[in-house]
């Protein structure tokens, strides 16, 4: 192979990624395998507190809060319906929201890109941050979901804030948003967020 | 756009978070259906659905399959279903006699092709070890073939002349990477 041509990193390329996508789906059946473990102290990132009878866990590795994360996530379906009518901006946001219900979430955000935020109706910061967030881009996900906080999808972008902490090993504001949901008896996500709660300590 | 449409230019622009949902949701009528009809065990099933799952994934992202005669799960299971065949004859080719097995000659064409394949197995290896921004920037250009354009936007670089710059700084770094790797090897 005297010069690199265009043909063998493409190659070389594709053989990574089948490699790479191997990998993470034999991590997957090895997690299905295992029953929940509950964290476990480690030596090195130890920092036990206990206070009025709530006991905070070990920072969890990285690693065993992205399998939770893993396994709470789950995009919901898009409920706002914008009609399509002669206006480019409403069309755009249907299409938008159609890749979104389709799982095209790289090509629903692009579609987004397309429109001025000051046109958002309420609730697209939300499939924006959960399209970010099913595309492992944390920082932008973070960003949305805190937008859409400000609207009426507060309590559902409220989960899914914790889970994008979960993911980034933010544990500890993770938790918290995850208390103030359990707290809240009327929240959509109470059980969800008792039940992870549970899975972390 | 369709559904389908939809799907395959998130997957050609990129988008890699379908192939997980994929591998979750045909899985257990993979399983149910494949252990019925062949002399396989689960574990090798699995791996050969892994397989399949990669395969027709990077099918649609090298724009290979552009559009579906019917739906994904029937692809998929036919892909399946021919790397279980492949196995299958593998795995019958058994000569019981030492006079049975023929003996290889080894021609100039064949040394050729273990020798490209081992420097094919170096520069995957070096571009394993790449790093960022390069080796994104290398996939996305070779193997998405995106447009200097799109990757100046998505890696949020000043322009394309930028993103031409480093990619020749990367490929630089490739070859050089390369080149360490098959010399150490002789």
């Amino acid at each position: 192979m005297d010069e690199l041509t265009p043909e063998d990193i493409k190659a070389a390329v594709r053989e990574n990624m089948h490699l790479k996508w191997k990998q993470e789906f034999q991590e997957r059946e090895r997690r299905q395998l295992n029953t929940r473990r509950k964290w476990i102290p480690w030596a090195a990132a130890v920092a036990l507190l206990v206070s009025l009878g709530t006991v905070w866990f070990l920072a969890a590795p990285k690693s065993e809060a992205s399998a939770l994360f893993a396994d709470y996530f789950e995009p919901i379906p898009n409920v706002i319906s914008p009609e399509t009518r002669g206006n480019s901006t409403e069309n755009a946001l249907a299409d938008a929201l159609r890749l979104y219900d389709a799982g095209a979430y790289r090509a629903a955000i692009s579609k987004l890109e397309t429109i001025s935020p000051e046109n958002y109706p309420e609730g697209v910061y939300l499939y924006l941050g959960i399209a970010h967030l099913a595309l492992g881009e944390t920082e932008p996900a973070k960003e949305a979901l805190i937008q859409a906080r400000e609207g009426g999808f507060q309590p559902t972008s409220m989960w899914y804030l914790a889970l994008t902490y979960l993911k980034t090993g933010d544990l500890e504001l993770s938790e918290s948003l995850m208390e103030d949901i359990v707290a809240d008896a009327d929240h959509p996500y109470r059980t969800q967020a008792a039940a992870l709660l549970d899975d972390l300590r | 756009m369709d559904g389908t449409e939809a799907v395959f230019e998130s997957i050609r622009s990129g988008d890699e978070s379908l192939i997980g949902r994929w591998y979750d949701q045909y899985r257990s009528a993979f399983l149910s259906w494949s252990k019925k009809s062949f002399p396989l065990d689960r574990e090798q099933l699995i791996d050969i659905y892994q397989d399949a799952v990669i395969i027709l994934y990077q099918n649609i992202a090298e724009g290979k399959i552009t559009e579906l005669s019917s739906s994904i799960k029937t692809y998929l299971f036919g892909i399946a279903k021919h790397l279980i065949y492949k196995e299958l004859r593998r795995r019958n080719r058994n000569p019981t006699r030492l006079d049975e097995i023929p003996e290889i000659q080894v021609e100039a064409p064949f040394l050729a092709q273990v020798e490209r394949q081992h420097e094919r197995e170096q520069l995957r290896e070096a571009l394993q070890k790449l790093g960022s921004p390069c080796k994104q920037m290398i996939e996305y250009f070779y193997y998405y073939e995106f447009s200097l354009e799109a990757i100046a936007k998505r890696m949020r670089y000043k322009n394309a002349d930028t993103v031409k710059a480093q990619k020749h700084r990367c490929l630089k770094k490739l070859e050089q990477l390369f080149k360490e790797r098959t010399e150490s090897y002789g």
